[in-house]
């Protein structure tokens, strides 16, 4: 059963993206990430649906890349600009949790 | 006309522990404890319970934000680790020149960003640290005001006797405790 809202799942998703310095990761890592901070029962598909609803507002950017050594495809998630701004307060979104 | 019961100071601080630490509402110190309701109201108000919560939730919250901060920080290094360690392997055999740019630029990056990463965590995690200690000085002047307030309505010869010995027993208790 969900025991969160999708709006505070999306912050929190771009809020674990924000703490790790605009690095990339892979939706698993996020995954891991992300359960221990109230989001215990989140699947890796619901994730993967606010992943493509904030790419779609361009809060994060997707890039799809190769692993090194075994040339396996995979997608990396990383926070754009407009989602820093939009955590850091300069903006607001209808669909984000403003965080209070 | 019936004079008002009078209380020990433990009763009076584990109703306040009920109601801040323990989430209890008034009704139910009374049920445990077995005190009025109007005498719980009447303590509420002069120890400022309400606010002490206020301060108490604000702590807790502010404590299992920078945990979870913690916790996720911690297992994105994990991954950016071994991002850096797979990146590592593929430079082994190859000079850096001659490398794609782009698994460079991604490397520099990666580096840097392991570094960001680690110092925030050690940040984060002293400041925990500090959060979990004993904020002494505010402790004594805790007690020293509910002795105050205890003495005042006990016992107002000994506090007198407190005042007049003030400068004395604070420099008792500084070099026993500070």
């Amino acid at each position: 059963m969900q025991t969160y809202e999708n709006k505070d799942l999306r912050r929190e998703i771009l809020k674990t993206l924000y703490l790790a310095k605009s690095s990339s990761f892979k939706i698993r890592i996020l995954l891991r990430a992300l359960r221990p901070t109230g989001f215990s029962d989140l699947s890796e598909a619901a994730l993967l649906a606010e992943i493509i609803y904030l790419q779609k507002k361009g809060f994060i950017e997707v890039e799809k890349t190769k692993n090194l050594l075994t040339e396996e495809e995979c997608d990396l998630i990383a926070i754009s600009p407009k989602g820093i701004d939009l955590l850091e307060g300069n903006c607001s979104d209808i669909g984000v949790s403003n965080g209070k | 006309m019936a004079s008002r019961r009078e209380y020990s100071f433990e009763i009076v601080d584990r109703c306040e522990a009920l109601y801040i630490n323990e989430e209890k509402t008034f009704e139910e110190i009374t049920k445990v404890i077995g005190v009025s309701i109007a005498q719980v109201q009447r303590w509420a108000k002069k120890y400022e319970w309400k606010k002490k919560k206020e301060e108490f939730r604000n702590r807790v919250s502010k404590a299992q934000e920078e945990t979870r901060a913690l916790v996720r920080e911690e297992v994105l290094l994990q991954d950016l680790v071994n991002q850096k360690n797979l990146m590592d392997k593929y430079f082994k055999d190859r000079e850096y020149d001659k490398a794609d740019s782009n698994t460079v630029s991604n490397y520099i990056n990666i580096v840097n960003n392991v570094s960001k990463l680690l110092q925030d965590i050690r940040k984060r995690d002293e400041n925990l640290r500090n959060m979990q200690k004993v904020d002494r000085p505010q402790v004594f002047l805790d007690f020293m005001r509910d002795l105050v307030s205890f003495l005042k309505d006990h016992d107002p010869e000994a506090l007198t006797a407190l005042e007049k010995n003030f400068d004395e027993f604070i420099a008792f208790a500084k070099a026993k405790y500070a």
